[in-house]
């Protein structure tokens, strides 16, 4: 988060008479108007307070679990979730300490009774009483949220607040970046529905990361297996969504979306709300380090579409790409890679449900994701260094010290004679060389 | 002498009292003589206190003392006093002078300790050095307790303080284990009692310490000693994880729960405030360790209804979260506690989801239980047992539903038994065939050889080891001083990273590779893996730890490197990626060969491989004539057998023909005897003599008696099946102790064992019947993966596999719990026909056992499942006689009730 980006009180959960009124404190926030310090997001009541306190907490355990660990035991102290308003829904967003789990709590309008949803993106505190408080919400309970509290709980006179810094992480950047463009492949993989979703999530182990196996469908339904198979979901880390326990007694259906990458989506439907955790390949793999992103984010075509469309988005909850390319002039193919490029800047978002895009623009510079990725450093400096160079019929590509790799064409996808290439074959993204060599395609092209 | 040197002195000699005694009568001109010293030797005292670590333990120790006594008196702050007190270095626990330590630091005042404490609380401590942060309360307690100050708030205190407690524990546990030990006569030595330093302040404010023996103390009396020990605990509870270490090997005197209920009856524990704090603490997501110490401090704080009966929903939101050990705590208070239907449906869904069975028929228990309805009201009943109907216990639905329509609820129609899948037409069902993939073939370029070492590196295919020579020959017929230059300039010089047939042919590339190098690994290698048991004193461990197929592939590789520019291709090249060479692929590699002839282990490499072959097809080699390369001692076997007559021994073209008349690679024959499973000798169709290379244990079998032990780290599947694709029960029985429920390494290479083309015996099935009983769940699903390749290849026995899955339930190594649940897959994965032998024997013979082995209920209604699907005229029945007998009974065990309903599960007209 950018500099100076604050909580000026912490998020509560108070009782007011017979009513709760749970007032989530933001920081610097991303609006239509521009950067906003605390901004009010939201200010209405909840359909039903049980379901959103436990959801809420299931996106706070994300945050506040290390699922790749010798336990659960080293965490982050706290990290905030992301808040998106999107006039007709709230996001809320967070990622594991070890990033390979991201969780989104979308709560749509039927959760919602009453109250006017803003636009616009910000962090939420969530602290440990804030935690016990929502754990102890029941069916009972009415309850008002408030997302942004106009600084007014600052100003009672008996308290005094502790202005607490916003952390965000590069790894949740990188992360906000790399999950959209991962959702955005995945298809939908099998469901279930009702009391079999809260025995499905007891089934799988407690301590994490737990074993991995894939979910295939087979003669007499789906079955685990440690190969993917045709319609198969990869379940990375069976203990990495335990944070859906939370949910599972509220929980109607699970739909389970699934990847070529291995990466896998676990959307569980809750009244008026839905969960949605997902998982990186390998429980040992953050989702930083995918590198799904960085052919987008290679190319200067995309970016200078990007920047054209970034205009029109206005934290729309679904973007549509015809829409924007009749709005901006520009052929579908330019949307399509723009859009693209957006998600790997970390500025949109991917809805399994809906299957769209949504805006969501982080009150900090993304500009990093691209300059900090390793990978894509290196490529830019294997260029700069005339490293790469025409090879027959493809190109030889020099390292350092002195050995060379090849990439060739062969087939719809580069091919790499590196280590990388040979262990990963594509699946985490081209290696620095595959994109070296697009990166000189382009150049030349 | 100054008060420095005076200093230097004594601490180097580690006389810490002595270090005590001139800091405590400094007058300000000493002081600053004593910090200039400080300033110029705090390094040397640091790095000497942890150089003498593992020399002698008291020397530490006093050392590490001088060491803090100097930094808790010199420091120009107590922050740098914190940071420069050497917290984190090992074996500075300071026992003898920590009493002096503490009662310096207790000298420098109150505001200064609380900065000290603060500070040091707020270091970092990660990995192994998390047990070190034990220190920061060990000497922060006294100090703590003696100010009246409050608890440090960085997260190191409580974390600390927790694994103060832990190491003392583990040190009585210890301790009490080493004198049991002793007493039981298994530990030839009594060890010195270990002791450690208890330090407080008295009541007129001096510091007071006494040395006690481990094995005596108990938590209580540790506890007593802390004058914080509530708001310590209440740190420590709100710390994530910190009273993990708790629920390990708690032994007696150590159990928090007796000692928190302990401390409450003598109030210096707040009950209210430990339940309030453990409750808060259960919602986080802690380990399951510290989840059970949570569970332990609400026991020790004896919850009841009241504490709970206002908070619900609390507490069904940690039903769903939480572990067995605090479920089992909450449970019958929550049931107290529900008031409305909708929260005991909202009970009955996270109880009934859960996979705790106790808490399951708790519940159906309450909920059937005379008298119920007046309890919880009927609407609730009803709400909470409309879930259980559905369970896959069978006892439970059963009496659930029972109870439903006694209250005149409707339940739905009646499944034959619950959870009965019907016929779902399993038993036909069509296994997806396991295609066959050709041979990747690189080009023999730069480029082709940079993959060919990148793929060689995963070391995840069989056929890679072959690849990468296949390119060396290829370019080496070509450009052998080429080659010899570009692998010199393109491989890395030997590393671990990189298999051994690259790391070889850098070493032929640069000279270090030569025939009498070769020669002497050969002599090693020949008997080392000669098949006998070799004594420990005589083994070479960079050989003998090699398993023998991998043996023979470092000569084939060795060979074939030598032998590099002499032919254009080899013989063995596979072509496909099982490691599988066709009769095709011979032919022509033999059709090429030149003058020089082939290598004598390539050759045989070649016929291990080898696909089986027709004896008709054997003409088309005919006009072909291949001389074998051989070492001197191998052309002088050959020149023996020429002048008796044949030329078999020099021929390469009519070795072949004399291997495929002699019927190819013999099938192996295995059996079990009593020190387990034996693997017959593999007797070639060709005279060993023509092989003198080839050591001899490759073609031995297997005898558990001779065998050596295996390595799994030396395992590829380039080095084993890759070498003997026809053979995999060779591999498979080499490995089997590695298969068995104790082994820790994963059968990684049960995948390669089944992607193989030969005759999958004995050997292969138990593998596969063990791993699918083994206690990791990914090492079973594997098994469930390579068992339905072997079923869809129609390699997989049915007869074999039951004889291995009865012997292993007779030597009480088949766990029937996890076996059912490994086998449900497969039978999901379309292998019930080929499965069901197997599992109906089992079944038959597990109910037929005076005392039935654990996990039967689970195979029983694993079974019954699926026993819809079993077609009438199938063999055996659908309803094996033992289970039938053991439905028959009265009993009432789980099991019973479970062969009852597997009796009403099989298909209408279908005679047991």
């Amino acid at each position: 988060m950018s500099a100076g980006a604050a909580y000026l009180a912490a998020s509560s959960l108070r009782a007011d008479g017979t009513d709760t009124l749970l007032a989530l404190e933001t920081a610097l926030g991303a609006t239509p108007v521009g950067l906003v310090e605390r901004p009010q997001f939201f200010s209405g009541m909840l359909a039903r307070p049980e379901v959103a306190a436990a959801a809420l907490l299931a996106v706070a355990d994300v945050a506040g679990s290390r699922y790749f660990d010798a336990g659960l035991t080293r965490r982050l102290a706290s990290l905030d979730p992301v808040v998106t308003a999107s006039g007709d829904r709230l996001r809320f967003e967070s990622f594991s300490a070890c990033n390979g789990v991201h969780a989104r709590l979308d709560l749509l309008g039927e959760g919602i009774d009453s109250g006017e949803i803003a636009h616009g993106t910000t962090n939420v505190d969530i602290n440990q009483p804030l935690r016990t408080a929502l754990a102890s919400v029941g069916r009972t309970a009415l309850m008002h949220l408030d997302v942004g509290t106009d600084g007014l709980s600052v100003a009672t006179p008996d308290e005094v607040h502790e202005e607490r810094r916003v952390e965000m992480p590069d790894r949740w950047v990188r992360g906000f970046a790399e999950t959209p463009v991962l959702a955005a492949r995945m298809t939908p993989r099998a469901e279930l529905a009702g009391p079999a979703v809260a025995r499905f999530l007891a089934g799988l182990p407690r301590a994490a990361p737990g074993p991995s196996y894939h979910l295939v469908p087979g003669p007499g339904g789906l079955r685990q297996s440690m190969r993917p198979g045709p319609g198969s979901v990869h379940l990375a880390g069976a203990a990495r969504l335990s944070a859906a326990r939370r949910v599972a007694r509220f929980a109607t259906r699970l739909t389970v979306f699934g990847g070529e990458d291995g990466a896998s989506g676990w959307v569980f439907g809750l009244p008026g709300a839905r969960l949605t955790l997902l998982l990186s390949p390998e429980p040992y793999r953050g989702f930083s380090g995918e590198g799904s992103l960085l052919e987008a984010l290679g190319s200067e075509r995309a970016e200078s579409s990007a920047s054209r469309l970034l205009e029109f988005l206005a934290w729309e909850p679904v973007i549509d790409h015809a829409a924007l390319a009749e709005l901006t002039g520009m052929a579908r193919p330019g949307v399509d890679q723009g859009v693209a490029f957006l998600a790997a800047s970390g500025k949109v978002g991917f809805d399994l449900t809906e299957g769209t895009w949504f805006h969501r623009e982080l009150p900090l510079d993304t500009g990093r994701v691209e300059r900090d990725n390793p990978r894509l450093r290196a490529a830019r400096a294997l260029v700069r260094d005339g490293a790469v160079t025409p090879d027959g019929n493809g190109w030889a590509v020099a390292a350092v010290d002195g050995h060379r790799q090849w990439v060739t064409h062969e087939g719809a996808e580069p091919q790499c004679t590196c280590l990388w290439w040979a262990k990963y074959r594509g699946s985490r993204g081209p290696c620095k060389h595959v994109l070296a060599v697009s990166l000189r395609e382009e150049n030349l092209g | 002498m100054s008060v420095g040197d005076e200093l230097g002195r004594a601490a180097r000699r580690g006389d810490f009292q002595a270090v005590d005694d001139l800091l405590g009568g400094l007058d300000p001109a000493g002081l600053k003589d004593a910090r200039a010293w400080y300033r110029a030797a705090r390094v040397e005292l640091a790095r000497r206190a942890d150089a003498s670590w593992g020399r002698d333990e008291s020397e530490t120790r006093s050392l590490h003392a001088c060491r803090q006594l100097a930094a808790v008196a010199l420091a120009p702050g107590p922050q740098k006093a914190a940071a420069w007190f050497g917290l984190k270095s090992y074996a500075a626990w300071g026992e003898s002078g920590r009493a002096v330590v503490v009662a310096r630091m207790a000298a420098r005042g109150r505001d200064w300790c609380a900065a000290f404490l603060e500070a040091a609380s707020r270091q970092r401590f990660t990995g192994d050095s998390e047990s070190e942060s034990a220190r920061l309360a060990l000497f922060g307690a006294p100090l703590l307790g003696h100010f009246r100050l409050p608890l440090p708030t960085g997260s190191v205190y409580a974390q600390g303080w927790a694994q103060h407690h832990r190491r003392l524990m583990t040190m009585s546990w210890w301790q009490r284990e080493l004198d049991r030990r002793y007493a039981e006569g298994t530990a030839k030595r009594r060890q010195p009692p270990t002791s450690t330093t208890l330090v407080w302040f008295d009541d007129v404010g001096r510091v007071q310490s006494r040395k006690v023996l481990v094995a005596d103390l108990t938590l209580v009396e540790v506890l007593r000693l802390d004058p914080l020990v509530a708001e310590s605990l209440s740190a420590a509870t709100a710390a994530p994880g910190a009273l993990g270490s708790f629920s390990a090997n708690p032994a007696d005197g150590w159990r928090l729960e007796e000692a928190v209920r302990t401390l409450v009856s003598e109030g210096r524990l707040d009950r209210t405030r430990v339940i309030d704090d453990t409750l808060e603490a259960l919602t986080r997501q802690d380990t399951p360790g510290t989840q059970k110490a949570l569970a332990a401090l609400l026991l020790g704080a004896d919850l009841d209804v009241e504490d709970v009966r206002d908070r619900v929903p609390l507490l069904q939101g940690l039903m769903a979260t939480t572990q067995g050990a605090v479920t089992a705590v909450l449970f019958p208070l929550v049931l107290e506690c529900v008031a409305h239907e909708s929260d005991m449906a909202e009970l009955a869904v996270t109880v009934f989801a859960r996979k705790e069975k106790r808490l399951k028929s708790e519940l159906v228990r309450a909920l059937s239980a005379k008298g119920s309805g007046a309890r919880f009201g009927r609407d609730s009943v009803v709400a909470g047992l409309l879930p259980a109907v559905d369970l896959d216990d069978e006892s439970l639905a059963a009496r659930a539903r029972r109870t439903l329509e006694s209250l005149g609820a409707d339940v739905g129609a009646p499944a034959v038994a619950a959870g009965a899948a019907g016929d779902r037409g399993l038993w036909q069902a069509h296994l997806a065939p396991v295609g066959v993939e050709p041979f990747e073939l690189i080009e023999p370029t730069p480029a082709g050889l940079a993959a060919a070492v990148s793929a060689a590196a995963v070391r995840s295919r069989v056929a890679d080891d072959a690849r990468f020579l296949d390119v060396l020959v290829r370019w080496a017929w070509e450009d052998r001083d080429g080659l010899r230059r570009h692998l010199v300039r393109a491989v890395e010089p030997h590393a671990w990273s990189q298999p051994l047939v690259v790391n070889l042919a850098r070493e032929w590339a640069t000279g270090a590779l030569t025939s009498s190098s070769h020669a002497r690994e050969r002599a090693k290698i020949g008997f080392l893996h000669s098949g006998e048991r070799i004594p420990r004193a005589m083994e070479d461990w960079s050989y003998s730890s090699l398993p023998t197929t991998a043996a023979f592939a470092r000569l084939h590789v060795g060979e074939t490197l030598l032998g590099l520019g002499t032919v254009p291709c080899l013989l063995s090249t596979p072509t496909d990626e099982r490691g599988v060479l066709a009769f095709d692929g011979l032919r022509a590699a033999l059709a090429a060969q030149g003058a020089a002839g082939c290598g004598e282990l390539d050759l045989f490499q070649a016929l291990l491989r080898l696909e089986p072959v027709d004896p008709g097809w054997l003409r088309e080699l005919d006009g072909l004539s291949v001389p074998i390369r051989g070492t001197r001692a191998g052309g002088a076997l050959r020149s023996l057998l020429r002048r008796r007559g044949g030329s078999a021994g020099t021929n390469a073209v009519d070795v072949v023909r004399q291997w495929v008349e002699g019927g190819g690679l013999p099938r192996l024959e295995a059996e079990y005897r009593e020190d387990g499973l034996h693997l017959r000798p593999g007797v070639p169709p060709v005279p060993g003599a023509v092989f003198p290379a080839v050591p001899r244990g490759l073609t031995a079998g297997h005898d558990p008696a001779r065998e050596r032990d295996t390595y799994p780290w030396n395992i590829t599947p380039a080095n084993s099946v890759g070498v003997v694709p026809q053979w995999p029960d060779v591999v498979a029985a080499k490995t089997l102790p590695l298969f068995d429920q104790a082994s820790k390494e994963p059968p990684r290479w049960l995948p390669w064992l089944v992607s193989t083309a030969g005759h999958a015996g004995l050997p292969l099935h138990h593998a596969l019947a063990a791993t699918l009983s083994h206690e990791d769940e990914s090492s079973r699903l594997q098994a469930v993966d390579a068992s339905l390749v072997l079923m869809a290849q129609g390699r997989f026995g049915p007869a074999l596999f039951e004889q291995v899955c009865l012997r292993l339930l007779d030597g009480g190594s088949l766990r029937l719990a996890r076996t059912a649940s490994a086998w449900e897959q497969v039978i999901l994965g379309g292998g019930l026909s080929l499965l069901w032998p197997a599992l109906a024997s089992v079944a038959d013979r597990a109910c037929g056992l005076d005392r039935k082995p654990a996990g039967l209920a689970d195979l029983l209604a694993m079974a019954r499942r699926y026993a819809a699907s079993v077609p009438a005229g199938a063999t055996p029945g659908s309803v094996p006689g033992g289970v039938a007998r053991l439905a028959g009974t009265k009993g009432g065990s789980k099991a019973a009730v479970e062969a009852r309903a597997w009796v009403r599960a099989r298909p209408v007209g279908v005679a047991t």
